[in-house]
């Protein structure tokens, strides 16, 4: 290609771009890839289980609320989305692990671990089920990557290979890590079951 | 047998993830949990869990996911813009550079000119032209001067004054 046909291409590249971006439309090469319908639909489906994981994981609605947010807006950002509404799903679990991260990680934030205990307790409202007032407890006592795993490997079903993929931990340590974090889990859930049950 | 894992533990949660727990489990299979220990620890897991899972999901406060799509519309946008602008920012640099180097390579050529050259600023600078009582005596004397005076005046406000807001307004 000469030298003059290049620089005419890229002009045309310019003029297109500098138009597109005048009439207020984004440039070609960052084509949305989710269209407004498809994305509400998507939303829909996905947003409660999301908020859940956050705020569950994080123990504060108001920053799940944040967070949730900043991950959806992250997600439509991306140039090239994975196909299929799982493989999205994933993929959006994955940009919330990782502003969770970012997030603990921030030193003008308080870190997961200087939470106080009342935040992961629910009310004990009518409203609050039995296993909530149990798992609220518990899940305070475990560690921020603890949490992490158990939500995604028991309230969001995923395997071990697809917790790997959204946590960006390797697949044999998830293994590891997920079987110390349930047994001691279940040894807090059971306590406070035996607890209860002899103030009864 | 692996690390945590009892052979039965996928049956388990296939009954826990269908909602056939304990309803639609068999005896046999209900006698095996009672007795071990990892398959107890799933049901008791993935049955609080589905309840703090079910529980969250109520209380979640969703947005508009239009108001959502028109914020990542606009966060592209911006996007956009910064790297259309990022070559020309590099330009106003690159050209900037230039100049100055120009500059310095015009002073280094003139080093041994310099005297002379300030000699011919003060000769200018100490000149009848430039000392504004003598302009506005030949303006008072000559009509059109005022307006020689005055035009470019304005001219160099009005330019400069655009200059100004247009440079504002970008920030």
């Amino acid at each position: 290609m000469s030298r003059d046909t290049e620089w005419r291409r890229v002009r045309v590249i310019w003029d297109y771009s500098i138009a597109r971006l005048e009439a207020g439309i984004a440039a070609p090469y960052a084509a949305q890839p989710m269209d407004s319908d498809a994305f509400a639909a998507f939303y829909q489906r996905s947003a409660r289980s999301l908020w859940a994981y956050l705020a569950r994981v994080c123990g504060n609605p108001a920053l799940a609320d944040d967070l949730m947010q900043e991950a959806y807006l992250r997600f439509l950002g991306v140039p090239h989305l994975p196909d299929g509404e799982v493989a999205c799903r994933r993929y959006l679990f994955r940009i919330a692990t990782n502003l969770l991260r970012d997030h603990w990680r921030s030193p003008r934030t308080s870190s997961i671990d200087e939470l106080p205990e009342t935040l992961f307790a629910v009310g004990s409202g009518s409203d609050a089920s039995d296993a909530q007032l149990m798992l609220g407890p518990a899940m305070a006592q475990m560690g921020p990557r603890d949490r992490q795993l158990l939500w995604l490997a028991y309230a969001e079903d995923y395997t071990h290979n697809e917790i790997a993929e959204i946590t960006g931990l390797r697949s044999t340590s998830i293994r590891l890590l997920l079987f110390r974090a349930r047994r001691k889990m279940a040894r807090l859930l059971r306590n406070k079951t035996s607890a209860e049950r002899g103030c009864a | 047998m692996m690390l945590g894992q009892c052979a039965r533990e996928k049956d388990v949660m296939a009954l826990l993830r269908s909602g056939g727990w304990p309803a639609a489990c068999e005896p046999e299979l209900r006698e095996h949990v009672e007795g071990c220990s990892l398959c107890a620890q799933t049901v008791l897991l993935k049955s609080s869990f589905a309840d703090a899972l079910a529980h969250a999901k109520d209380e979640a406060r969703l947005q508009a996911p239009g108001m959502l799509w028109w914020r990542a519309q606009l966060r592209r946008r911006n996007a956009a813009v910064q790297r259309v602008n990022r070559p020309i920012a590099g330009a106003q640099w690159f050209a900037l550079l230039i100049n100055l180097l120009a500059a310095v390579a015009l002073l280094a050529s003139q080093w041994r000119h310099l005297d002379r050259i300030a000699a011919w600023f003060s000769g200018i600078a100490n000149g009848p032209v430039f000392h504004p009582a003598t302009l506005w005596a030949m303006a008072e004397q000559q009509p059109g001067w005022n307006l020689m005076i005055l035009i470019p005046f304005i001219v160099a406000f009005v330019v400069l004054g655009g200059i100004t807001v247009y440079l504002a307004s970008e920030r």
